[in-house]
Formats: structure tokens, sequence, C-alpha cells
């Protein structure tokens, strides 16, 4: 139960220091996909369920606060979630570096493909502007930083490996 | 760990997750909102004061160019004002000839940023104040003297969720200043650019004029400045011209906003 509620506060505060601090940071910093490196590293690397929950919860917050342009963002969220599990433990299950980065970069393409399904229907069928330059280079941009991030959750790694356990 | 024990714990994680949720999104959330702004304040104005140093590094390397279109645009300005000035003193005399009862339809509420949506552009931002200040979705938001940034998309009790006019979503009726008619709708098409759409072609509108809002929305006060003018073309496959202007404001440099109100 303690392990539990520990869980939900670190969720919260790094939902925090995201959605407040980085988003408020210049250019390209701005973007840091702090919560969705963490939940991969939790699920892929720790081998934690939490990380499944964190990545949940962080599109959840996001449709409830209106804080994304994908629609039903708890449930593109939860299905980029079911693709890291899946690949995290049948495909990349090596808990390296390169395990990890992997099964990340395999859940932002599932947001990728439901967010271009989505802008693709607005543009055959609505009529607001597409930038589509700037859909890709948004998501590439993502995919980088989310890299960089979990190579610096890597190098922090043993030091704080007591707060989640490797199972 | 064994498979059913292992069952029986993420089951229970799940379990928990979800009496969590359901009592923050139904029970606690106002408060929980509120306990969390007092955190997030200050993460936003650090976030921002970076943003505010690194905008000034960025423009540095661009100086020449930018103060060459700052002054010309300052020119075109000091022509507007003049021209703003005679129609202001001309509009007082009027009115105290008609003796006119000036009704203040609008108040504001001031309201602090907590978060920020992570797209390029920044095209939502959640405010800690919401429907127990009387902010109702579709209110108008702005900054320091009337610059429009955004609008109202969503509220609670105790915050709201703006959308910019960057957004490509969102839709405002426009005129040019000096005007009265509405002469198209501006919509976001990046992260700090507009597209004015459907303008008349008889339409007096130039490079460098002064975008405003022009009223035609219920809860939109007219004279809130949008942008600048800065390419006048036709549409493809249309009658209308189509208008790219530039915003005045930019909301990542800023922490504080005004919601407009009606009383």
């Amino acid at each position: 139960m303690t392990r539990v509620i520990f869980s939900f506060l670190s969720f919260v505060t790094v939902f925090v220091v995201e959605t407040s601090f980085l988003s408020s940071l210049p250019s390209v910093f701005s973007l840091i996909p702090l919560v969705f490196a963490f939940g991969v590293f939790l699920l892929q690397h720790q081998g934690l369920f939490d990380g499944f929950i964190w990545i949940g919860l962080y599109g959840l917050l996001l449709q409830t606060f209106d804080l994304s342009t994908i629609p039903f963002a708890f449930f593109s969220y939860t299905i980029a979630a079911v693709g890291v599990l899946f690949t995290a433990r049948n495909i990349f299950s090596n808990r390296s570096l390169y395990g990890v980065v992997a099964s990340g970069i395999a859940g932002y393409f599932i947001l990728l493909f439901l967010h271009g399904c989505f802008l693709l229907f607005l543009y055959l069928f609505g009529d607001s502007f597409v930038s589509w330059k700037w859909f890709v280079w948004d998501y590439g941009q993502k995919i980088l930083l989310f890299s960089l991030t979990t190579c610096v959750l890597f190098i922090l790694a043993w030091p704080t490996r007591n707060l989640f356990p490797v199972r | 760990m064994p498979s059913r024990l292992r069952r029986t714990r993420i089951f229970q994680i799940i379990l928990i997750t979800c009496t969590g949720l359901f009592v923050f999104l139904f029970l606690l959330r106002d408060v929980m909102e509120k306990s969390l702004h007092f955190f997030q304040r200050p993460l936003v104005s650090a976030g921002t004061w970076i943003y505010s140093k690194a905008a000034f590094l960025e423009d540095s390397f661009t100086l020449n160019q930018e103060l060459n279109r700052v002054r010309n645009q300052l020119e075109h300005l000091a022509f507007e004002r003049v021209k703003l000035e005679e129609l202001e003193q001309e509009n007082q005399q009027l009115k105290e000839a008609l003796n006119f009862l000036e009704r203040n339809m609008f108040a504001s509420v001031s309201a602090s940023i907590v978060s920020r949506s992570q797209i390029n552009g920044s095209s939502t931002f959640v405010i800690d104040q919401g429907s127990e200040e009387g902010i109702q979705i579709g209110d108008p938001v702005i900054v320091k003297d009337g610059l429009l940034i955004g609008k109202v998309l969503n509220t609670t009790p105790s915050s709201a969720t703006i959308q910019t006019i960057t957004h490509p979503t969102l839709a405002t009726a426009v005129s040019v200043l000096g005007q009265t008619q509405t002469i198209g709708i501006v919509e976001g098409i990046s992260e700090r650019l507009l597209k004015l759409r459907f303008i008349p072609q008889d339409t007096q509108i130039a490079v460098n004029d002064l975008v405003v809002t022009s009223g035609l929305e219920a809860r939109v006060p007219s004279g809130l400045f949008i942008g600048l003018v800065n390419d006048v073309h036709p549409e493809a496959n249309s009658p209308f011209l189509e208008a790219i202007i530039e915003p005045m404001a930019d909301v990542r440099n800023s922490t504080i906003v005004h919601v407009l109100i009606q009383l």
C-alpha cells in the first residue's frame, strides 16, 4: 500500500514538473516527455506494472485538462502503453538502454499512428488547417528527446535503484 | 513472483488507481487542484523566466533584421495612432452630443498560468481561476492592454483551460482597426501565425494593418488587438482574399492573464 501511494505521488510530481516547468521552457526543451520516459523505464527496465499505469494516467490527465491535441488521449496513451508492455515482454526484453529506448519508440509510433489517423480524418472531412510538417517535426523531436531522457534516467538508475526495486 | 500472486497484485494496483481516480475526478478534484496550483505557479514562473532569457539570446542573432522590421511597423503604427486619436475625439464629442450612456458590460478576472500543453506554440494552457470566479466557456483571455491570446475552452470550479488563438480549431471573427464590419475569420496555422480567411475582395486591407476582434461573437467584445497583417493574397479556388496575421502577444512570455467575463 505504501509503495502504491509513493508511486502515485511520484507520478503527480513528475507530471507537475513536466506540464508546469518543462512545458514553459524555450524551444525544444518544452517537449521533453518526462512522464512517458519514466513510465517506459519503470515498465521495461524495472519490470514494474506501475509504468503502464503512469502512461495511462498521463493520457487521462492530458485529456481531463485538454492539454493534448489528440482526442481521447486516455485511449491513445493506454494503447501505446499496451504496445510498450508487449514489446518490453516479447521483443525488446533485454533490460538494457537499447531495450528501453526501443520499447519507448514503439509506443511513440503507436501514438503517431493514432494521432495521424485523427489528423487525416480532419484533413479529409473537416475544414481545419492541418500541418503535416509540424506533426512529423513534433514527433521527431519528442522521440529524440525521449531517447536522451532515457539515457539520463539510466545514469540515475543505479543510485535510485531502491526507490523502485527491479523485479 | 508466482503468476497468480502477480495477477492479484496487478488487480490491486488497478483497483486502487481507479478508486483514487474516482476520488480525484469527482470528489476531491477542487481541493487537489488548489493544492497543486501552489506548486505549479512557481514552476511555470521559473520556466517562463528561462524562456524570456533564451528568447533575448535568440533575438540577438537576428537583431538587424528584426530592428528594420520593427522600425517599419513603428512608422505605420504612428500614423494609425494619429488617426485613432482623431477618431476618439470625434467619438467623445458625438457621445456628449447624444448624451450617450456608456455601459461597461465586461469585468476582468486575473489568473496565473499553472500548466501548458507540450505542443509547439503551447496551444492550450490551464489557469488557476475557474467557474467560481464567473469564468465561462467562450470567454476571451487577454494579456497587457487588450491583446487577445485565446478563449476559455473548459472550466472547473477552480481552474480553466484556455485555447490560444494559434490553435488550429479556434476561430475568431475580426475586422481591421478603424472599420466596424467583420471582414473575416482568423484561425491558427502554426506556432506563431494566423490565417485570416473569407475576406471579401473589396475589403481595404494591407500589410501592417492592425487586426482586432469585430464584436460579432456574443462573449467577445470588439477592439481586442490580435495582430498585424504580414501578407495578403487571393485564396486558391475561391472568390475571397486571405491574409497571414502575426499575433502581437506571445503567451509563452506570460505567467499572468486576464479573463473578460460578462456582468
